[in-house]
């Protein structure tokens, strides 16, 4: 052991951090919030809208977010009554009073794709599958899967391209280890809600120390990041060049799955090539700012610290669209957090016993507070003239309605924010019974500026939705 | 409740039903008799009981002796075999059945339940593949590694210690199919994926080689800094310790050398010492100090440390607090914590890097430098691919190199990114093989040596195959069966083979999901995380004596003896082994024992479990599903799961009674007539399999009837019934295990390769090599076939 030695420093040299995201999430978000505000070299690499006080409102771009809770509601907990801007907040959804005037509450809206349309059972694994793809789940547990595009890789793949990242996707558990999942539906099915494309699902991040590593990078040494981005470059390039070799030897199949292969790598040479082209104006995260120690025990502190990692990456502009999934769909996770000790699925089936039905509701509750608390702070967020949520179309809501009868028809949804303007928020929009919910999202792409002609099983856009 | 979708074959308890004896029959007097294949009894037994009934109730009208619309009429069948003979007729008529488009808009319709009776009874009977047939070995697609088998790949290719090393910890979870993480359709690949194989990759070369760059040091924080109990965080950043405790953080260190610990830090005095501050590496201290600076002049501790390589913890400790409430108050703050090195000089090579690196450059010169990674890059490359590059495929590797040189790079960081692109290269990524008509369903392939060894190895090994059997492999030896079976024997008897263990019994038993599992802890205060793993443990350790002993796969069923450790005896009740610490051991069970086989173990029994109590309808399903592979079909829609069924006006209904409700609709007793009492017989182990002779409600009733009048009470005789059933529990395992091997769902084309497998284990007392032996010989594993959707 060799002799230690000190060397004193002052003040000035010393770092001065803030420590924000020490794995804390709500409580300590806002603080991060405010100094990000401040402008610093950390925003160097972001779409300057806050900082020289730039009119900001044509120039924002339009973030789009999908939050998924999984095995439906307490449907008559959850209905609100009245009409318009009028309505009255239902027991359930209470949590909204303080962003009442950011949201709207839609009901109405169908998932026909979930149904068993001849599939028989299986209703958990059809609303994950179907929440955002609008397609029909071919059922098998695993041969020969096959579903349809998301919506958020839709908007990814046309406007996804200018950021970091194409898009985001979060969760919070991973999918079950083994065996059945739901009635002969391949686990693929009930563990991810993005898919790429008809046969390749898009994998979620449940760690928001992970995340931030995507975001951000782990290398803070400028030298070396260029030297390993330069050396991923010439790697990627050479992968690709031996894949497109292998290509001609397979057969038809084979090549489907090298395709998703080839498109990824493809991806991830246009990310470097990003990366690279920033080279010193690489966004970091907002000084101060620490790193996400792991997953919090807590439960509700773990979807917000998610939550968190979704509104740094909207507010940096690295990512324009995002999905979240707060749990698998026929999770059966408890939460001890509200005193609540048995599963979630097996209280779903209540069979209309009281003391159940009321925990249902109490768990609904959780996770629109959680939800609810994520809309204020984007709402607390500024960017150019108004805040972050002023830019966004954050969803919310669930692939089955009453998680008692697996029915498909009256979501629970709710949309937040004013899609730049265009949205007329603080409503209740009622829509006629069985319209898709994809009209809901043929309406947000539109609005980000994609080119829709129609998405999944939609029949046109959302009527009602805009100002 | 999930309810499984594949209801394939013999129904546990119904006998073959005297009206398909009848059609038999009728089908030909006179003629010899065959044997009778139990598929055929079966699906003309649902036939006459469920089908016949429906159609005479909704199609006969039209389609029958009076009428035959459209030319098609379903009155002639009286066996599978006329059934058969309608072939493409009849799958027609199950699709226009299932899609609403008959019965015609109008006519009476039959509920969903029933269509999708009539649907699942068509599709059987269209799969039937008798036996004795002529054996379909199926396709072959590619196949990436999946997580499990990435991380052990990389632990031979380049000697790392999954233990030391989470490698894989950037990628994402695998997707799985029929059960099993290793299902080559539904291992998709993603951006996220590439970014973690490509950080996967140069975690992997700098932990093997060590680091590029020989030296370093520049400071890095350590990752993950956070405090013990008695700090708080501080807004300038770091953590101030008010009692004694510590600041402590991780750092990967990827070479044996010296390195400098940093610690910013400055105090609060109190008291007549200055506060202390302990560096410690892994909980050994390595140095402490007295801290001078004051809240506005931190200081900055210096401390070298020899470090071995892997993930250190790094910690900064507080050891002398002192506190007189309101007086005085020393306490520590800890801002930062970086770690720099190796440190010039200090740097060993860890022992893969000659390995590796084991051609040396003639000179300096960029073309001496480009021969010597010719022959290392063709060496590990060939390793990693399974088999000898080709030479495009060196000189794309070589090209790497040159490219790297001329940016400026050394030849070690040449070398490097040359293997860096084999491990992210799509032939190290995917499993395939060179079928030269992947496309024609007709045109069998038969594996070359290297592409049967390697998926030889990944069956066993969950990893590369390793010098021995690519030998044998390239040298054309592996198509002689002795030759192929003394390697299966050999591959078994290899420490390696626990991945065979722990990824197929894992699974396959379901144990892997107890780690998700919520088991209420206020109700179950003893379900620690180190009993959870003890139960997982116990039946690894069962399955695993199966395999290195080669023992009988019946013994899975019932067994005079299991492992145990402490915590386990205590939940067993063997009072006198309660206290033998964390050690496994085998023991002899007690004559009287309810226990032996993996039904009657902590892991399955809990694994079966609701959080706060037990579920004899999953405890049912498992036993049918994962042990007679006998699964009912899942409820018809529109019913709900039934678990919870009330029972009206009885405050503390037993869970027996609030059961009963399925049986009084038909719709749910024709498959909880199974279920339910299977369950129920192990009513008396808890939600986390400790014994219990009464609940809440009252003294257990462990009695149960069958379907087709079997009785019975408890475990021990539910046991007895299991193994008179050990027909379809080979049966069962083989297609698991067939599964897992194949990496692909068993189709009813495989029904010959699984009767031969089943037919070469039960000739051979059952034993599991066997069945191994037998599934590795098959033509399914040995061949293959293209594929057209």
């Amino acid at each position: 052991m060799s002799t230690p030695h000190e060397t004193r420093v002052t003040r000035s040299q010393s770092l001065s951090r803030r420590t924000v995201l020490r794995g804390m999430g709500v409580a300590m978000a806002l603080p991060w919030l405010e100094a990000m505000a401040g402008g610093s070299k950390a925003m160097a690499g972001v779409t300057n809208l806050t900082q020289a006080g730039l009119r900001a409102a044509p120039s924002a771009p339009m973030r789009m977010a999908f939050v998924f809770a999984p095995n439906g509601v307490n449907y008559p907990a959850w209905a609100p009554t009245g009409v318009g801007r009028a309505y009255e907040l239902s027991q359930t959804l209470e949590p909204l009073a303080k962003v009442r005037q950011h949201v709207n509450v839609i009901t109405g809206l169908t998932l026909d794709k979930a149904r068993a349309n001849g599939d028989g059972p299986g209703d958990h694994a059809r609303s994950s599958a179907s929440f955002l793809t609008g397609a029909q789940a071919r059922k098998t547990a695993g041969n020969d899967i096959q579903l349809g595009m998301s919506v958020d890789q839709f908007a990814a793949r046309q406007i996804g391209g200018s950021t970091r990242l194409p898009s985001l996707e979060l969760g919070c558990e991973l999918g079950q280890p083994t065996g059945n999942c739901d009635s002969g539906y391949s686990c693929a099915y009930s563990s991810n809600i993005s898919w790429a494309d008809e046969t390749t699902p898009v994998p979620k991040s449940v760690d928001p120390a992970r995340v931030f590593e995507r975001l951000f990078g782990t290398d803070a040494d400028a030298e070396r990041r260029a030297a390993q981005l330069r050396r991923r470059a010439s790697v990627l390039d050479f992968v690709l060049g031996d894949s497109k070799r292998l290509e001609g030897r397979l057969g038809s199949e084979d090549r489907q799955k090298l395709d998703s292969f080839q498109a990824s790598v493809r991806e991830i040479e246009r990310r470097i090539q990003a990366a690279r082209a920033e080279g010193d104006d690489a966004p970091t995260p907002p000084e101060g700012f620490t790193a996400p120690a792991g997953v919090p025990r807590k439960f509700s502190e773990h979807i917000d610290l998610m939550l968190d990692m979704m509104l740094l990456a909207f507010r940096m502009d690295l990512t324009r669209v995002s999905t979240f999934a707060m749990a698998n769909d026929g999770s059966n996770r408890t939460f001890p957090e509200i005193d609540i000790r048995e599963g979630h699925h097996h209280l779903s089936h209540h069979q209309n016993n009281a003391d159940m039905i009321e925990k249902i509701r109490r768990i609904d509750r959780f996770y629109l507070e959680r939800y609810a608390a994520f809309v204020d702070r984007l709402a607390a967020t500024p960017e150019g003239d108004g805040s972050l949520l002023d830019n966004c179309m954050v969803m919310y809501g669930c692939g089955i309605s009453d998680g008692n009868r697996h029915n498909h028809e009256d979501l629970p949804i709710v949309l937040a924010g004013r899609g730049g303007g265009a949205i007329d928020t603080g409503r209740l929009v009622a829509t006629p019974r069985e319209t898709p919910l994809c009209n809901l999202y043929v309406s947000m792409l539109e609005r980000t500026g994609c080119d829709v002609a129609s998405f999944g099983d939609s029949t046109g856009s959302l009527q009602g939705l805009l100002a | 409740m999930m309810h499984p979708s594949r209801g394939h074959i013999a129904v546990l308890g119904v006998a073959a039903g005297s009206v398909a004896a009848l059609a038999s029959a009728l089908r030909g007097a006179g003629q010899v008799p065959e044997p009778v294949d139990p598929l055929v009894t079966d699906l003309e037994h649902r036939y006459w009981e469920d089908i016949e009934p429906l159609l005479s109730a909704y199609c006969f009208g039209c389609h029958g002796a009076e009428e035959d619309k459209g030319g098609v009429r379903f009155n002639g069948i009286w066996s599978l075999e006329d059934a058969l003979a309608m072939g493409d007729e009849l799958a027609l008529a199950g699709e226009l059945v299932r899609s609403g488009q008959m019965p015609p808009e109008g006519e009476p319709a039959p509920s969903a339940g029933q269509v999708e009776v009539v649907s699942r009874w068509i599709r059987d009977a269209l799969d039937y593949v008798p036996a004795d047939g002529a054996v379909d070995p199926g396709w072959f697609i590619i196949h990436r590694l999946n997580r499990t088998e990435h991380r052990n790949t990389l632990r031979d290719l380049l000697e790392i210690d999954p233990r030391e090393h989470d490698i894989a910890s950037g990628l994402p979870q695998d997707d799985t199919g029929y059960g099993f993480d290793n299902n080559a359709a539904v291992l998709a690949v993603s951006p996220l994926q590439i970014e973690g194989y490509l950080e996967a990759a140069e975690r992997a070369l700098e932990i093997a080689l060590g680091p590029a760059v020989v030296e370093n040091d520049l400071a890095t924080p350590v990752r993950n800094l956070t405090n013990t109990v008695g700090g708080r965080a501080l807004d300038r950043g770091g953590f101030m310790l008010h009692s004694n405790g510590a600041v402590l953080g991780d750092f990967d260190v990827s070479a044996e050398g010296e390195y400098e610990i940093a610690v910013t830090a400055w105090g609060q005095r109190a008291g007549d010492e200055l506060p202390r501050l302990s560096v410690r590496a892994d909980r050994r201290e390595v140095w402490s100090f007295p801290v001078e600076g004051l809240r506005d002049e931190q200081q900055t501790l210096r401390v070298k440390v020899r470090l071995r390589p892997g993930r250190r913890q790094i910690a900064a400790h507080f050891t002398n607090d002192f506190y007189q409430p309101g007086v005085a108050d020393r306490n520590l703050a800890v801002e930062a914590i970086t770690v720099a090195g190796p440190l010039p000089g200090s740097m060993e090579r860890p022992a893969m890097h000659p390995k590796v690196f084991f051609a040396t450059p003639a000179d300096g010169s960029v073309e001496a430098g480009r021969d010597a990674a010719a022959l290392m890059l063709g060496r590990f490359g060939g390793r990693a691919f399974r088999r000898p590059l080709e030479t495009t495929e060196l000189e794309g590797l070589l090209g790497l190199y040159e490219g790297a040189r001329a940016a400026g790079d050394t030849h070690e960081q040449g070398v490097r990114l040359g293997l860096m692109a084999v491990l992210v290269s799509p032939e190290f990524l995917y499993r395939r093989v060179d079928n030269p008509a992947p496309d024609d369903p007709a045109s069998v392939y038969t594996l070359s040596g290297p592409e049967l060894a390697t998926r030889l190895s990944y069956f066993l090994w969950s990893s590369t195959p390793d010098d021995e059997l690519l030998s044998l492999a390239s040298a054309g030896a592996l198509a002689d069966e002795r030759t192929l079976r003394t390697q299966v024997r050999r591959m078994l008897a290899d420490p390696k083979a626990d991945a065979f263990i722990e990824n197929f019994a894992g699974q396959w038993l379901h144990l892997r999901n107890l780690e998700r599992l919520t088991i209420d802890q206020t109700r179950f205060p003893e379900y620690t995380s180190e009993l959870r793993q003890a139960m997982v443990t116990e039946a690894t350790l069962f399955f695993g004596e199966i395999v290195r002993q080669d023992r009988s796969v019946m013994e899975l069923i019932d067994s005079g003896h299991t492992y145990i450790n402490g915590p386990l005896a205590a939940l067993y009740g063997f009072a006198d082994l309660a206290g033998m610490g964390d050690e496994f051991r085998r023991v002899d069970l007690p004559a009287d024992s309810p226990r032996g086989g993996i039904l009657t173990m902590g892991a399955v029994l809990t694994v079966t479990s609701n959080p706060t109590r037990t579920s004899p309808v999953k405890r049912g399903l498992y036993v049918l599903e994962q042990i007679l592979g006998t699964p009912p079909p899942p409820p018809p829609p529109e019913i709900p799961p039934l678990e919870q069924a009330e029972v009206a006006g009885v405050e503390h209904a037993s869970l027996r009674e609030q059961l009963k409700a399925h049986l009084t609709d038909i719709n749910c007793a024709v498959c909880h007539n199974r279920m339910d009492p299977l369950g129920l017989a192990m009513e008396n182990f808890d939600a986390i399999g400790k014994w219990r002779d009464a609940d809440e409600s009252g003294p257990i009733d462990a009695s149960g009837t069958l379907p087709g009048g079997i009785s019975f009470v408890g475990p021990a005789e539910l046991k007895q019934i299991l193994l008179g059933r050990d027909d379809l529990f080979v049966e069962n395992l083989t297609r698991k295990m067939l599964t897992y091997a194949l990496g692909r769902g068993v189709e009813p084309f495989d029904r010959p390769t699984v009767a031969r497998v089943m037919e070469r284990t039960r000739a051979n007392g059952d034993r599991i090599s066997a069945m191994i032996e037998g599934i590795v010989l098959s033509e399914a594993f040995r061949t293959c076939r293209g594929l057209k959707r």
